[in-house]
């Protein structure tokens, strides 16, 4: 390209950014769209990165999606508008015209990023901010370009009027839509979404990993979608200016086409893939009553690809029989490599075989070693997520992966999110620098142990953060640790003040996830022993303020569900079924200690609190009223005793009618 | 510059707009008269690389317009006939931007812009947005781009329509000095703007080339066929209907007209000197007689 060639490029680019910017609509259109960008002021608590990437990113992008194509098409028609196009015509110019100034078009639109990652800017962090600014400006950049592109394309091949412009505004309103509508039905639908609406690629604490190669193709065929649309302007030029096919333009045609058709095939073979591993054979196997009790588990990472694994297990036979077999479930990605008694491996099954027959209530130790490349994904609004995963780069596995053995004890096509408790001491080796946190206490480094736990959440990620704060362990993404400082700091009180309650817990701390990533887990999360368990999205501490009564007793009920579970209480299932006096009584004690820690234990105060409430809501709530004047009557100790009656007789207050639970606490309580 | 047609035919689907015209341009400043839709502006946008021809040959000094459009374009300053400029650039700004488009170099453009600027006499008007523009100052704006880039061959179409007398001479003036030393090619239905200025012209009708040579012979083609008139009033009306009518005007109730027509129209009537005016309605009618009989 000669010097002339790209001062006509430079002049084209400079004039037409000046016909668009300076004029008065653009200008008017900024101050609309700063005014909208606003409105999520408060709205919103996600990082920087978080805004970008999902609500307020994804907002901005399609709608900028649709100023593109309008510009575009504005900027096109002008010189057919101004009559100039004759004049221009006569010029020796080439493609670099209509290139620089679409050029220009494209920078115009890129302007009103400008807004919505100033307002990200101020939701920070700075390095949150600015780990997203190159992939949110080039994935907005694309989607800005593919659609101009296309409006340029469409509006220099057909030349059509001004009734265009409501083409290609309901051609917009049908790619907002219909990937969306389609995608549940034809994931593959997805790939049309190239406004990126309704989805996100993105976790605080994976970024994209949990993506896999997905985003990759999706851009790539969106690279391709604009070569094409840029091929399809040179032909068009050439053929109409210079009465001839442009070679460069026939050779990007080609080269488009295959890369939008090769990436375009990438990305539905992603989204196959996921659908097939959707799929989960039918488990045909005699299930045994055993149980693992102890769990000692081996996460060797140093060739994270596969990843090596050791799991030395402490069987007990429970049931009445003998048993010569005992059956697991094992990811079939997950190849045994050696074990210390004769294996047999089909699909998701690991049966270990016995020689000599395990006697009822005898105990055995074994181990298994084995490896694999373990991914599982799941198609979300037709984009493939992973939900588990080991990565040189993180590492999320959740119980649903079945990523040690678990026991086969009920239904043979039952998917498992817990196991009996057992202790379970878990270590990962040869992870680098990468930083690990689980559901269990951690006990050295990158090594985590607990008593009575019924599931393992493993995660690492360069991102994440541990951290102490009082007797909470906080694990979180770096991006949100301010926010989840906050969130900390909001349990920490009530925790501390309704633990005495629960002297059967044995609480030692509380360990607080703050991750908003909680696919794949099981419900109501249960503790491992002494460790109340609390995982949840990123809140900010604004919106967990204590003066908002759902919020309260949220935390409250949150913390009562581990301490309940952990001094063996029961609960009804967390849903379905209609709601007992069991659950009405869990109700009573969420609503009694939320006074308790707001009045500081103070009964005169709880009392007028009761009393307050009641001529808000019209009527006492006489439950929480018997558990009250229990606590006024004996103290703490009393309404430790009711407590744990309702532990022991959970079958008991199951079947009582309502309008009797006032008077069962009342006389668990000793009320005179 | 010379401009070498040949064979030239261009058709809108069915419509024949131009018919096998072959023409050559020595240089210098060239009339193309003729009537609206008798295919000028056809001709000029086939020359000036806008419109590709069905079939025959136009070639700008060695280059042809299909083959080489680029080296065309790079050599020639155009005036459409209907144009317009970004309405909210300045003249300096618009003509600056066209010097670009043109390969005016950079360093030469500024001084470039302000000499056209001055030939156009809109100088004072540098700094001013072309939206603001009259129609007049819109027209002297389009000759100033055309000047851009000093092209060997400038091509107008229908310049003067919408330029108040005075315009309309200071162009005619323009052109001719421009013409001096580069291929002017005017197209116009106005004989007046030909006559001032071209040493050659060509006659369009109805998509065929009916003349081509110097105004001089144009006028030759009416010589002995221009009469002038002076008849009562209720005798006109027949008189009008038989002979092409080339002026008139009403005189105490009576009618004096030049007429054309090959022999004398009556007695009385006075023959007199044509003018270019003359030769090109000469040219014009002859070719529809011509047809009638044709056709006839």
């Amino acid at each position: 390209m000669g010097s002339l060639t790209l001062n006509r490029l430079w002049t084209a680019f400079r004039t037409e950014f000046r016909l668009l910017a300076g004029n008065w609509m653009y200008l008017s259109l900024h101050v609309l769209w700063a005014a909208l960008v606003l409105m999520f002021l408060g709205h919103d608590n996600r990082s920087a990165q978080g805004l970008l990437e999902t609500t307020l990113g994804r907002t901005a992008i399609g709608l900028i999606s649709l100023v593109s194509l309008f510009l575009a098409a504005i900027s096109s028609s002008r010189s057919n508008r101004m009559k100039f196009h004759e004049l221009e015509d006569s010029f020796p110019t080439g493609f670099e015209v209509i290139f620089g100034r679409w050029l220009a078009g494209l920078l115009a639109l890129v302007v009103f990023l400008v807004e919505p990652i100033a307002f990200a800017a101020t939701q920070g962090p700075l390095t949150s901010l600015l780990a997203e600014l190159p992939t949110y400006l080039g994935e907005a950049g694309l989607t800005f370009a593919v659609a101009s592109a296309f409006a340029w394309a469409l509006m220099s091949w057909s030349r059509p009027g001004r009734w265009a412009y409501p083409l290609l505004a309901a051609g917009w309103l049908g790619f907002l839509l219909g990937p969306t509508i389609l995608a549940d039905r034809f994931p593959f639908a997805s790939l049309l979404n190239f406004m990126r609406q309704g989805v996100s690629f993105y976790s605080e604490l994976w970024g994209r990993l949990l993506y896999g190669d997905q985003p990759f193709w999706f851009n790539l065929f969106y690279i391709g979608l604009l070569l094409l649309f840029l091929a399809i302007l040179m032909i068009s030029l050439s053929s109409r200016r210079f009465y001839r096919s442009s070679l460069v333009g026939s050779v990007l045609l080609i080269i488009a086409l295959t890369l939008a058709g090769w990436s375009g095939m990438r990305y539905g073979s992603g989204v196959q893939a996921a659908q097939i591993s959707n799929t989960f054979e039918t488990l045909s196997i005699e299930t045994n009553s055993f149980t693992v009790t102890d769990y000692q588990l081996i996460l060797d990472l140093k060739d994270a690809q596969p990843a090596h694994f050791t799991a030395e297990l402490t069987a007990v036979n429970q049931s009445s029989d003998p048993l010569d077999t005992l059956p697991f479930r094992l990811n079939p990605v997950l190849t045994v490599t050696d074990a210390s008694l004769p294996v047999e491996r089909r699909n998701e099954l690991v049966i270990v075989h016995l020689s000599q027959p395990v006697g009822p209530g005898e105990t055995l130790s074994f181990s298994i070693n084995y490896q694999g490349m373990l991914r599982v994904e799941s198609i979300s609004d037709g984009v493939v997520e992973a939900s588990d995963f080991i990565d040189p780069r993180g590492v999320r596995l959740t119980p649903t992966a079945n990523w040690y053995p678990v026991p086969i004890l009920s239904g043979p096509n039952m998917k498992y999110t817990q196991h009996d408790p057992a202790h379970i001491r878990l270590t990962v080796i040869n992870s680098g620098s990468l930083p690990f946190a689980a559901n269990l206490p951690a006990v050295g480094e990158n090594t985590f142990e607990a008593n009575s736990a019924s599931w393992v959440f493993l995660i690492g990620s360069p991102r994440l953060v541990v951290e102490q704060v009082g007797d909470i362990t906080l694990i979180t993404s770096r991006a949100d640790l301010e926010q989840a400082r906050g969130l900390a700091s909001v349990f920490e009180d009530p925790l501390r003040k309704i633990t005495p309650f629960f002297p059967d817990a044995k609480v030692q701390g509380l360990i607080l996830m703050v991750l908003g990533e909680e696919g794949g887990l099981p419900g109501r999360t249960p503790p491992a022993a002494g460790y109340p368990l609390v995982v949840t999205p990123r809140y900010s501490p604004a919106n967990m303020s204590a003066t908002l009564s759902s919020s309260r007793q949220f935390v409250i009920k949150t913390l009562l569900t581990d301490l309940w579970s952990l001094s063996d209480g029961k609960l009804d299932p967390e849903y379905g079924g209609p709601i007992t006096s069991l659950e009405r009584a869990f109700q009573a004690v969420v609503g009694f200690l939320d006074i308790y820690v707001r009045e500081d234990g103070n009964p005169e105060r709880m009392q007028a609190l009761i009393q307050s409430d009641a001529q808000m809501q019209g009527g006492v709530d006489e439950d929480r009223l018997a558990l009250l004047e229990i606590y006024r009557q004996s103290g703490q100790e009393a309404v430790k005793n009711v407590l744990n009656q309702m532990y022991q007789k959970p079958d008991e207050l199951r079947g009582l009618p309502y309008e009797a639970l006032p008077q069962w606490i009342r006389s668990a309580g000793g009320m005179r | 510059m010379k401009i070498s047609i040949h064979q030239l035919t261009k058709n809108y689907r069915k419509f024949r707009a131009l018919d096998s015209i072959s023409l050559h341009i020595p240089g210098g400043m060239f009339g193309l008269l003729g009537p609206n839709g008798a295919g000028k502006t056809t001709l000029l946008r086939i020359l000036t690389t806008l419109l590709a021809p069905t079939s025959g040959q136009v070639r700008i000094g060695e280059f042809d317009v299909v083959q080489n459009p680029g080296a065309v374009r790079q050599r020639l300053g155009y005036l459409p006939q209907d144009f317009g400029f970004y309405r909210s650039l300045t003249a300096f700004e618009m003509l600056d931007y066209i010097g670009a488009m043109k390969n005016v170099p950079a360093s030469l453009r500024k001084e470039q812009v302000m000499k056209t600027l001055t030939e156009v006499n809109l100088l004072e008007e540098a700094r001013r947005k072309v939206g603001t523009f009259s129609g007049g100052m819109r027209q002297r704006l389009g000759i100033a781009q055309a000047l851009l880039g000093n092209p060997e061959l400038i091509v107008v179409d229908e310049p003067t329509a919408g330029l108040d007398p005075e315009e309309r001479i200071r162009f005619r003036n323009l052109l001719s000095r421009l013409a001096q030393d580069r291929t002017v090619l005017l197209s116009t239905h106005i004989v007046a703007d030909i006559e001032a200025s071209c040493t050659g012209l060509a006659v369009l009708y109805q998509g065929k080339l009916v003349f081509n040579g110097t105004p001089e012979a144009l006028i030759d083609q009416a010589k002995g066929a221009v009469w002038q008139v002076d008849v009562p009033l209720d005798a006109w009306p027949k008189l009008e209907v038989k002979y092409p009518v080339l002026s008139s005007r009403m005189l105490n109730r009576h009618m004096q007209a030049r007429l054309l027509a090959i022999h004398s129209p009556f007695n009385g009537a006075q023959p007199i000197e044509p003018g270019l005016e003359d030769g090109y309605m000469a040219v014009i009618k002859s070719t529809l007689v011509q047809k009638e009989v044709h056709y006839g």
